[in-house]
């Protein structure tokens, strides 16, 4: 009997120490988010602005100046792919839905850039070129880095290999729905030129030089923008994750709790008896 | 009195400026440019340089890093990568990073990007002037 109960014991202990650790990394990811999501939110009104912006540049302009973002390689087969998911581990279903969203869609002709090495350690398995050059690259990022990412990106389009480059990441909806998505960054939508009337906006120096300065910019703050959404994501559901399992836990604590009573006042009971039972023997 | 106008300068990291001012003063591609109430709609392309605006005759300075002015009829929008007022500028930082800028540029290194080093140069320049 009281091998049952020691054994319920260390599992008591151990998981208490694990909620301790789910407990903690809930914290963490707590702050994390807080700290992400109003990063988020200021990045999200600068793209507003620059939006506007381009929008009131890009319209007007005939389709046929050349601005690099807005060539098209009709010829080129592969695709350029850039895929944010996370380094770490534990945070529930983040990258699962992610790799669900791109099964399938990848092919050989791609490239593709993984952010994240949970990303990289699920696609090495298959047959499929990958670039693990930008592995670590959210841990430690700033809108200069993104701007020196960005360049890579055009650079790479402009050879003409590749017909589009699409970015792969989790977008924010709520602090419990993320949705993983694609957006094309290059070549530019044409579409961004809709609605707007521009008469009577002077463009200083002119409209297309002012156009081919300010796409640069655009893209490194959409490229900095959805990294931060992704980020978000990957906090706030480590959060979720993390405060399920610490719930479970809980759950599961008070469980062996009560099965530990029981058997300690079992073993009690028992061992009342043994000696009453042996002094009335006598 | 001159009639006043919003200013809203704000930057990818979140810093933010909202004000109203008589004028404002921009260093753009082509030149100095000083903007009043009721200007037309304008989208300018700025440089590293200092901006000014003027409120009830005082004068409020920033260096910024290069960014864009978009002048709508109601507000005024100025997106720059980054904005200082001159007590906000670390001036050893800005010494170190011309430097730093300087010997890049002169160490004819073929891996450094010629580019990048000069704009950072220039921001040091830049952040250095309006200080002294």
């Amino acid at each position: 009997m009281s091998q049952g109960l020691t054994k319920t014991k260390r599992r008591i202990q151990s998981v208490t120490s694990t909620k301790k650790i789910t407990k903690a990394m809930e914290l963490v990811a707590t702050v994390k988010l807080k700290r992400w999501k109003d990063n988020m939110e200021n990045i999200l009104q600068y793209l507003n602005s620059m939006e506007d912006i381009i929008s009131s540049c890009a319209s007007g302009i005939d389709n046929d100046v050349e601005v690099n973002e807005f060539k098209t390689f009709k010829s080129a087969k592969g695709k350029l792919y850039v895929i944010v998911t996370s380094t770490l581990g534990l945070c529930g279903g983040y990258n699962y839905n992610l790799f669900k969203f791109i099964n399938n869609k990848l092919t050989k002709e791609d490239k593709i850039f993984v952010v994240g090495t949970k990303g990289f350690s699920k696609l090495s398995h298959e047959d499929l070129s990958l670039d693990d050059k930008y592995l670590s690259f959210l841990d430690k990022f700033n809108y200069q880095s993104v701007s020196l990412f960005r360049q890579e990106l055009l650079n790479l389009y402009l050879t003409g290999e590749y017909k589009e480059v699409v970015l792969v990441s989790t977008t924010y909806k709520n602090s419990l729905t993320f949705i993983p998505t694609e957006k094309r960054i290059l070549p530019l939508d044409n579409s961004l030129s809709k609605e707007v009337s521009n008469v009577d906006i002077i463009f200083e120096p002119s409209q297309k030089e002012v156009l081919s300065l300010i796409i640069p910019k655009y893209l490194d703050t959409l490229l900095y923008g959805k990294l931060t959404e992704a980020l978000v994501c990957e906090q706030a559901s480590r959060r979720n994750a993390m405060d399920n399992a610490t719930d479970n836990a809980e759950e599961l604590l008070d469980k062996l709790k009560i099965e530990f009573n029981k058997a300690r006042q079992q073993a009690i009971t028992q061992e009342i008896t043994e000696v009453v039972g042996g002094s009335i023997n006598k | 009195m001159a009639n006043k106008f919003n200013i809203k300068m704000v930057t990818p990291d979140g810093k933010k400026l909202l004000d109203d001012c008589e004028i404002l003063n921009v260093v753009t591609s082509t030149g100095a440019m000083g903007i009043m109430a009721k200007h037309l709609p304008l989208v300018a392309v700025l440089e590293i340089s200092h901006l000014e605006y003027k409120k009830d005759k005082e004068v409020f300075r920033y260096s910024i890093a290069g960014g864009i002015l978009n002048v709508q009829k109601d507000e005024t929008i100025i997106l720059v990568e980054s904005f200082e007022k001159p007590n906000e500028i670390d001036l050893n930082r800005a010494l170190a990073s011309k430097e730093r800028a300087e010997k890049r540029i002169s160490s004819n290194d073929p891996n450094i990007d010629l580019k990048r080093a000069e704009v950072a140069l220039k921001r040091a320049i830049n952040r250095i002037s309006l200080v002294k």
